[in-house]
Formats: structure tokens, C-alpha cells, sequence
């Protein structure tokens, strides 16, 4: 068992120390799912990994075998694979998983202290250490309430609770704001592809309604090049230095993951594979796991090559790169990549689906615009994610030095 | 009348029902299921079911024998004397069973149950002596060694063989206690539990039977008719067709089925056990007035009739209503399987002919040299068996293989199966295949020639294709495939020619575990789709023969009908209104949490 605990020294004035099993006690009222009733139910997967939230629920009639009856404010805790951080303060009453431990706060204790403190450091740290079982490592109650730690006084544990939680709307706020710039993209994408941006009136055609003065085109009549990465052992070419070659997990939606990258030697990228050298303003399509994922290649990574991807060279007069790119990551194109894949296990794509598809292509000028306004969506989708990365880091820090007494907020006036 | 139609509508299968009736408390299926499991729980009972099917099998024969027994011994005055009777002239009985217990009132079946050592060898001298009696048995109920040992230890202990009689012993089998159909679905239904445990293996024998209802619906085999399965497995997809059409025919015939039947919401009622017990129970009119008035087996109707004479009226209305049946043909690799299928068969009371053998090189149907031709052909095939070499298809001395269609690739003899069906066909014969998904769409869109393809172009322009059919996913019990069904036809009506029907129903399924179903609703929407070439938004489409050229002859449904529902989208202004609102609460947060840092001094 490890000596994690999170007793402060000097213990500040007002402080306590105290066993976990002093400050809450374990709810155990069992109860009996009812076929057909609607009491909701939380599972281990209804709740948020390292964040004190929900990201959904069941109901009664999805289980079958007695569970835990838990009230509202009362703590939920994951005790399976306690690292994954799981815990939540519930704000329903119902029914949880017997791998959920339901805490009740008792009287020197706030239950909205309480869903902090076990997301602290060294909460989880002292669980990790009392799982058993090799495939499901399990903590539990006994161990549990022999934790250590040193409790601050009422008034200051509302205080860290109105903290953290602050923090915490901040980055739900985040999050929201990325859910509904993804919805905004998609919907925008499907309205730029069918509708243009010139308000014309509107043609049918075999992939549906596009503007009137567009075309619709098979990808093999507007491109100069469509083929194939290397597929032939590409492992025996790697070098730890060299030319990179793409794989699949360099590629995401309209941009390039750099990381892990392989390497292959010029001589190889100038010799046997030479056919797939790729030229800045390639477009890159996934074939296997999410076919149909494509982007562009920078201008940094010409010459270099890749693996077990299509790459398509267009023809630059008529269409642009990061046009057909934006094209195969539309739900328009997904639902014939769809169509074109081959293969169950592996989700795979190949070289005559992606001649055989079929796009609305606009003038150059207009494909400019399009990419152009996607980029922009883009953008403000990344902002909020790096302020909700941000965030999150503060939420760590802010949790770690209320909890140990480092940051002290007791003198400070607070609306709670 | 029969209960309201919609009340036995059940949405999931009856493996997840409680019990409806307190007095036959337990359904005939869980019983079934139970003694299954009285070997070694649930878990281990698919293993075990070599022995626990011609066990049950063996109680069902035992059981009915009994009861024709009483019956003679009410002509005859004992029981005695009907055994005697029974023994001196087999034919008043359907099976005669060499089983005579000392007790003659006691039931045949008990010389089984009261065996108290060496249960194993008792057990299977029993049934070789029955089988000996009776061909129609032989390799069926005599090919289990009940006694086989496995490097000393038997396989299968005598305390648990003990026990699964004891539990089999539970429930009478008789003519009284359960009609054929009943027993006969539960003898499916306890096929279908094995499968679920069977993982890897069980789609060997099993083909879910919403598809298999599918298949015989759209086909609609008529009284009489000739049906050919050449890979039957278990001969379920045979049985289908036999209840598909019985269900016809009564629904044509019987005013009470069509009020009670045609014109409610789900018309089915095929393989829902649960729902056939519960009318059973529930309904007495149907137990004496339908068809099967308390199942009369063959023999039984014979017996009587030869007692009586044939002015017996109930004997005609039991007989009146009873449409022709169907031939059912059969043949089968796996003998285990084999055993099966027959047992299933005589179960049901149908008549049929299972053969054994590698019907690919060795099809046992044949009539005067050539190969034998049907009404109706219904199989599934294993999928994509990549065993048969062009020497195999070049041997070939019965024309299943024509020259410009010919040897379709050995990686995958779909398409050569299809053809030794199509060779199976009569002039008007239609058929239903279940594929692998690929075996519509493999090497369209290939630069250069695949052969496969090019078979699969052959059946396109001979015009033979009538509708393909694109399955839900995790149907099937040893893949998560979606699979296919090819429906075809050699007399294609005039207005169907040079097209194709698709339908895509890859949507149309309810989770269940461990393997989706098809609902009820679901299997007449598709059949009913299928039947009358309805095209629908998102589902069906008829596609003609140059659009499939142009798509270098993919007929796979899911090519042409794309059933995504990711083209909804919420009105773009409603978005943005969200995102203003959520950007307002955003700053409000942050607001609040810069005043918070302020304040601790950050």
C-alpha cells in the first residue's frame, strides 16, 4: 500500500486531519433495476475521464442485475482502473454501476468539496495503489477510507468548491462553443457545396442539387495523377534519417499530424519509389481505418513520399488543391467513399473509387472562397480548443495547490 | 377468435420474455434451453449438443410413440397387446421403437430414464436398436457414442448424462402436450441458442431465421413445389419455405386468418416461438380447428383411417385445411449437421430428403445423368471458400459452369455456387442465395479483367438477376458481415426484364445481443418491398441493366442506394444563434474566473 496521502505540514489553523472514512461514508442501498422503468442509470462510461462531469446516461431498462440507489450531491467514483479518473457529483437521483463507489458527504464535509478532493493527485495516486486484479484492477471501500488527508474548515472548502467549479463552467463553456463550431463546420460545408456562394438557382445531378453554373466531375477527368503510396514492404525502407513518408496517421482532416513520422533515404525516394514522390499541393487520402480523410501537402514536405495512401495531383488550372482536399472531408464525398470501400475489418479504399468519384466543381475563384471561409471555422474551432487545453491545465494547477494548502483562499470574499 | 394480432407483437426476442402462464409455467423453449444446460450451464451446453439434440429427439419419438400406443391399446384393451400389436406390424405406428418396459403402463421413455449404470453404453444401445428398426433413423439418432472416452475420461460422465435425462424426462412430448410446429420451433429455437454459443462455428449450420423468412416470403413456394437447398446446415431455410407457404395457403383459405391475420399491422407470426405458444394456450379454436388438430402425424391419420374408415369428419377437417406440402431437398457436408437437418426435419413433420456429401464435386440430386432441377432453391453457402481450384470447375460434367461465365477466381466460390444453383433451376425456377457483400462488388472499378466479375456480368446479361438484397450488420453468428441475398429468376416477368431491383436494409435492424435481429415489422417491410419492386427513399431502387454496366457491374445495394442519414443538418442560422449563446456564456465564465484570480492574487 503506498504512503500517498494528503496531509499538509504544517497542518494550517482550522484544518483537520482525518481519514477519508471520517469525511464520507459509503451509500450501499441496493436496489433492484424494475423492467421497463426510467430511473436513470450511470455506468462507468457515463462518466468524464479526469474531470469532474457526465457525458451521458442510461436508464433502468438498459440492466438487468441490482445496483446502487444513489440521491442528488451525492459523489460517484469509478473504482475500476481508478488512473482513468472518474468522478462526479450527481445533481439526479439514481441508480449506478456496483463499479461506481457513491460517497455521501458527512457533516464537516461538502459534497462539493468532495467530487474535488477525488480528483486530486494524490487521491487517485492512493486508489491506484490499492487496486487488485490484474485485467480489471479494482479499488474499493476498506482501502478507501483509511486515506489521509487534511480537511479545511467549511467555509474554506465552499470557497475551493466555488473555485474549481468556476473554472470548470469556464472550460464546459470551451467545450460547447468546439461541439457547436463542428456542427456549424458540417452544416456549412454541406450548404457551400450544394448551394455555392453566388445564390443561383440550383441544378439536379446524379450527386444532387449544386449551382447551376458548376460542373460535376469525376475526380479521374480533373486530375493529372491519381495512385498509390508504397505498398510493397514499406518497412524495409525506413532509415532514422531522411526524406519523411506519410502514413495514415499523418493525415487528418485538412491538415498534416507530423508526429511519429518515418523516413526513407533519398536514394530510395529518387529510385524504386520514385513514383510516389510527392510535390507541395498533393492531395493525400486516407485508404485504411477512415478512408476518405485527406489533405493537403505543404510546401515544406515537397519531394517527400508516402505509404499506403492515394495521392491525387490536380489539375491546377481547374481545380485547387485544398478545394478537393476540403471535398473528401464533406460528408457529401464520405457517403460514396462510402459506397466505394471495400472490406469490413479493415475499412479499405482503393484507387478506381476515388477516379470514380463525383464532385461539384465550382470556378477556381469560387473554390478559393469556399476554402477560404472553412479555414476561418477552422480557426475559431482551434482557438477554443487550446483555450479549453489551457483551461484544463489551470484546473489542474488550481485543484493541486487549494488542495495542499498552497494557495490559501479563506480571507477572501466570495459570492457562496 | 384469436387474440388481437398487435398484443403478440414483440419487439424483442422471447429469450429476453419472463414466463406469461402459470400453469405450463415454463415456455417450451426455456425448458428446452434449461435441460440444455443441466450438462454443464450455459456456457458449455453448444458443446455438448451432439448429444443433447438426439436426446430430445429420442423423447419426442419415445413420447408420440406412447401416445399412438394408447391409442391402440384403447381399441385393443391393454397396453400389453399394443405392444405386441406395435411389434408384429410397424406400419400402425410412424416409428416403432424396440423400447418395451417392464411395466407395459409405464411410458416407453422410462426405459431410458430408470437406467442406473453404465447410463452411457444403455443409452446408446437404445438408440442403435431404434435406428435399426427404422432406416429413415440410421447415421441420425445412432451416431453419437454416448459412451466415447477421450483418453480414458468419458466425454460425457454418466452423473450429468443422468442429470440431462432427469431433465428431459420433465416434460411430455406428445401428441396431446405440443403440436409438431411448436416442438419443432422450439427444436430451432434450441439450434439457434447453439449458435449463439457457437461463435466460430455455429454459421456452419445456422442461418438467422428473419433472413431466412425473407427469402422464403419473396420466393413463395406453392403446394407441392420442389425446394433444394444444396448447403442446408441444419435445413432451416428448407423449414422456412415449408411455413412460409402453409402460412399462405391458410391465410388464403381460412376467412378466420384473414380477419385475424392478413390485416393486422405485423402478419408474421413465423419464428417468435413465444408468440405460436401463446396462441396456443391462449386460443383452444385454433388447437381444434387449425390445421393441425392436435397434430395428427401421418401414421396416426393412416391408423385411423384403416380403424374407422375414411367417413371420419373430423379426420377431414383435420385434413381439409392441410395444403400440400412441399418436397424439401437437402444436402449437407458436415455429417454432425447432417444429423441434424433430418432430425429437424422429422420433428416438424415435414417431408424431405436430406443427403450427405460435398455437393460442389459431388451433387447427389441428379436425374437421368444431368443435374436435378426445382422450383425453388434457397441456400447459404459458406462464404468466400477458397478450396476449389479451375480444375475443380473444369471437371465439371454436369454444365453448371458456362463457357463466358465459367470459373469465377479461387479466392472466393460465391459466384460458383450461384451457378450450381442456377444449374439446380428449372425453367421456371427461382432462387435465393445468402453471399458475402463482396461477392456484388468484388473487382468492379478494377482496371483489367477479374474474373469474378465477369460472372457475376454474366448473370447480369443473361437477365437472371432479380433483386439483390443488402442485409443489416452482426446478423450472422460467425461474422459481423452484413451479407447479401441474391434473389434469382429464369422466367423474369416481361416488365422486370433488362433491370434489377436493390434494396438496401442496412437500417432496417434492432440491437440485440449477442447478434442484431430484423423486427417483425421489418421482415414484411422488406419482403413486402421485395414482392412488389416498391421503390422507396433510402431503401429500394431499380436500377437497369446500363447503369449497372456503367458502373462496371457492382450490384451491390449499397453502391446505389445510399441510406446516410448525415445529409440532415439543423438550419444554419439556429447554429449560429447556439454559438452566439454559448460565446456568451463563455465570456460570462471567464469573466467570473479572471475575478476569482484577481482576488487570489494570479
Amino acid at each position: 500500500m503506498s504512503d500517498s496521502n494528503l496531509l499538509i505540514e504544517p497542518l494550517p489553523p482550522g484544518w483537520k486531519n482525518q481519514r477519508f472514512g471520517e469525511v464520507c461514508d459509503r451509500v450501499k442501498d441496493s436496489c433492484s433495476p424494475v423492467e421497463d422503468g426510467d430511473t436513470p442509470y450511470v455506468g462507468l462510461e457515463h462518466l468524464a475521464q479526469g474531470f469532474p462531469a457526465f457525458v451521458g446516461r442510461g436508464t433502468e431498462s438498459d440492466i438487468k442485475s441490482s445496483k446502487t440507489a444513489f440521491k442528488i450531491g451525492d459523489v460517484l467514483f469509478g473504482k475500476l482502473r481508478p488512473y482513468l479518473r472518474k468522478g462526479a457529483q450527481a445533481d439526479f437521483d439514481g441508480i449506478s454501476s456496483t463499479d461506481i463507489l457513491v460517497f455521501r458527504a458527512e457533516d464537516g464535509c461538502i459534497s462539493g468539496f468532495l467530487k474535488y478532493l477525488v480528483h486530486s493527485d494524490e487521491f487517485i495516486e492512493y486508489a491506484k495503489s490499492t487496486t487488485s486484479g490484474v485485467q480489471h484492477p479494482r479499488t474499493s471501500w476498506p482501502s478507501l477510507r483509511e486515506f489521509r488527508l487534511s480537511l479545511p474548515p467549511l467555509p474554506e472548502q465552499k470557497k475551493i468548491a466555488h473555485i474549481l467549479s468556476t473554472v470548470q463552467r469556464a472550460i464546459e463553456a470551451q467545450e460547447r462553443i468546439i461541439q457547436t463550431t463542428t456542427e456549424l463546420k458540417k452544416a456549412l460545408m454541406h450548404k457551400l457545396f450544394t448551394e455555392g456562394l453566388r445564390n443561383e438557382p440550383q441544378k439536379q445531378t446524379e450527386i444532387g442539387p449544386v449551382p447551376e453554373s458548376w460542373e460535376v466531375v469525376r475526380c479521374e477527368d480533373i486530375c493529372d495523377t491519381i495512385s498509390v503510396g508504397i505498398v510493397v514492404k514499406p518497412s524495409s525502407y525506413y532509415v532514422k534519417d531522411g526524406v519523411p513518408a506519410f502514413r495514415s496517421q499523418n493525415v487528418r482532416e485538412d491538415r498534416i499530424q507530423p508526429e511519429p513520422m518515418v523516413y526513407i533515404s533519398e536514394e530510395v525516394n529518387n529510385g524504386p519509389v520514385k513514383k510516389s514522390k510527392l510535390s507541395a499541393g498533393d492531395v493525400l487520402i486516407v485508404r485504411t481505418g477512415y478512408p476518405g480523410t485527406s489533405c493537403v501537402v505543404p510546401p515544406e514536405f515537397d519531394g517527400s513520399n508516402c505509404i499506403d495512401l492515394i495521392f491525387v495531383r490536380p489539375n491546377k488550372e481547374k481545380l485547387r488543391s485544398h478545394y478537393l482536399s476540403r471535398f473528401f472531408n464533406s460528408d457529401a464525398a464520405k457517403v460514396q467513399v462510402q459506397a466505394g470501400k471495400i472490406g469490413l475489418a479493415q475499412q479499405h479504399f482503393n484507387v478506381g473509387a476515388v477516379k470514380n468519384t463525383q464532385m461539384p466543381l465550382p470556378p477556381t475563384d469560387q473554390q478559393d472562397e469556399i476554402v477560404t471561409h472553412l479555414e476561418l471555422i477552422d480557426a475559431k474551432h482551434d482557438l477554443a480548443t487550446s483555450k479549453r487545453n489551457a483551461l484544463q491545465d489551470l484546473f489542474r494547477t488550481l485543484l493541486h495547490e487549494l488542495m495542499t494548502a498552497k494557495t490559501r483562499v479563506h480571507e477572501l470574499e466570495m459570492p457562496c | 377468435m384469436r387474440p388481437a394480432r398487435t398484443k403478440r407483437i414483440r419487439r424483442r426476442r422471447m429469450r429476453k420474455q419472463a414466463p406469461v402462464t402459470p400453469t405450463n409455467a415454463k415456455s417450451l423453449e426455456s425448458w428446452i434451453w434449461d435441460a440444455a444446460c443441466s450438462i454443464r450451464g450455459a456456457k458449455d451446453a453448444p458443446k455438448y449438443k451432439d448429444y443433447i439434440l438426439p436426446l430430445i429427439f429420442t423423447k419426442r419419438l419415445c413420447d408420440v410413440f406412447d401416445d399412438e400406443l394408447n391409442r391402440i391399446a384403447a381399441e385393443v384393451g391393454s397396453r400389453r397387446s399394443a405392444f405386441a400389436l406395435a411389434k408384429a406390424d410397424h406400419k400402425l405406428v410412424r416409428f416403432y421403437l424396440p423400447l418395451v418396459p417392464d411395466d407395459p403402463e409405464q411410458p416407453v421413455w422410462s426405459v431410458i430414464r430408470k437406467l442406473a449404470d453404465r447410463i452411457g453404453e444403455g443409452v446408446t444401445t437404445h438408440m442403435r436398436a431404434i435406428a435399426r428398426e427404422n432406416p429413415l433413423l440410421q447415421g441420425i439418432i445412432d451416431r453419437v457414442d454416448f459412451n466415447a472416452t477421450t483418453h480414458g475420461q468419458r466425454d460425457l460422465d454418466d452423473d450429468r448424462l443422468s442429470n440431462l435425462i432427469e431433465a428431459i424426462s420433465t416434460k411430455r412430448l406428445g401428441l396431446d402436450d405440443v403440436e409438431a410446429d411448436i416442438i419443432g420451433k422450439s427444436y430451432e429455437y434450441l439450434i439457434r441458442k447453439f449458435a449463439e454459443g457457437g461463435g466460430q462455428s455455429a454459421g456452419e449450420f445456422y442461418t438467422p431465421p428473419e433472413v431466412g423468412t425473407i427469402m422464403s416470403r419473396v420466393l413463395a413456394p406453392e403446394p407441392g413445389m420442389e425446394i433444394y437447398d444444396p448447403c442446408c446446415g441444419s435445413g432451416g431455410l428448407l423449414i422456412k419455405c415449408e411455413i412460409a407457404m402453409e402460412e399462405r395457403e391458410r391465410g388464403l383459405s381460412s376467412p378466420q386468418d384473414q380477419t385475424g391475420g392478413r390485416n393486422a399491422p405485423a402478419p408474421l407470426k413465423c419464428e417468435i416461438a413465444m408468440e405460436e405458444r401463446e396462441r396456443g394456450l391462449s386460443s383452444p379454436q385454433d388447437q381444434t380447428g387449425g390445421r393441425n388438430a392436435p397434430a395428427p402425424l401421418k401414421c396416426e391419420i393412416a391408423m385411423e383411417e384403416r380403424e374407422r374408415g375414411l367417413s371420419s369428419p373430423q379426420d377431414q377437417t383435420g385434413g381439409r385445411n392441410a395444403p400440400a406440402p412441399l418436397k424439401l431437398y437437402g444436402q449437407e457436408y458436415i455429417a454432425d449437421t447432417w444429423a441434424m437437418a433430418n432430425m429437424n426435419l422429422i420433428i416438424h413433420d415435414f417431408e424431405g430428403e436430406i443427403e450427405i456429401g460435398d455437393t460442389f464435386k459431388h451433387p447427389k440430386f441428379r436425374w437421368r445423368g444431368r443435374l436435378r432441377t426445382f422450383d425453388r432453391v434457397v441456400a447459404n453457402p459458406m462464404w468466400n471458400q477458397n478450396w476449389f481450384t479451375e480444375a475443380d470447375y473444369d471437371n465439371d460434367e454436369l454444365d453448371r459452369f458456362p463457357a463466358g461465365a465459367g470459373f469465377p477466381g479461387k479466392s472466393s466460390a460465391d459466384w460458383g455456387w450461384v451457378q450450381h444453383m442456377h444449374a439446380s433451376l428449372n425453367d421456371k425456377g427461382r432462387a435465393a442465395v445468402v453471399l458475402d457483400t463482396g461477392a456484388a462488388s468484388r473487382g468492379s472499378g478494377n482496371a483489367g479483367t477479374n474474373k469474378e466479375k465477369t460472372v457475376r456480368q454474366w448473370f447480369v446479361d443473361h437477365d437472371l438477376i432479380e433483386s439483390v438484397l443488402y442485409l443489416p450488420e452482426n446478423l450472422f453468428y460467425n461474422t459481423t458481415a452484413p451479407g447479401i441475398v441474391l434473389f434469382l429468376n429464369k422466367a423474369k416477368p416481361e416488365a422486370r426484364r433488362g433491370k434489377v431491383f436493390l434494396v438496401n436494409a442496412s437500417q432496417v435492424f434492432e440491437k440485440g445481443d449477442p447478434k442484431n435481429f430484423i423486427p417483425i415489422d421489418g421482415i414484411v417491410r422488406i419482403a413486402d418491398t421485395l414482392i412488389g419492386w416498391k421503390e422507396e427513399e433510402k431503401l429500394s431502387r431499380i436500377v437497369d441493366h446500363a447503369e449497372l454496366a456503367r458502373n462496371d457491374y457492382n450490384i451491390s445495394p449499397s453502391r446505389y442506394i445510399h441510406t446516410s442519414d448525415a445529409e440532415t443538418y439543423r438550419p444554419l442560422a439556429e447554429i449560429v444563434a447556439d454559438l452566439d449563446a454559448v460565446e456568451a456564456e463563455a465570456r460570462e465564465a471567464d469573466a467570473a474566473l479572471r475575478e476569482i484570480l484577481r482576488k487570489i492574487g494570479v
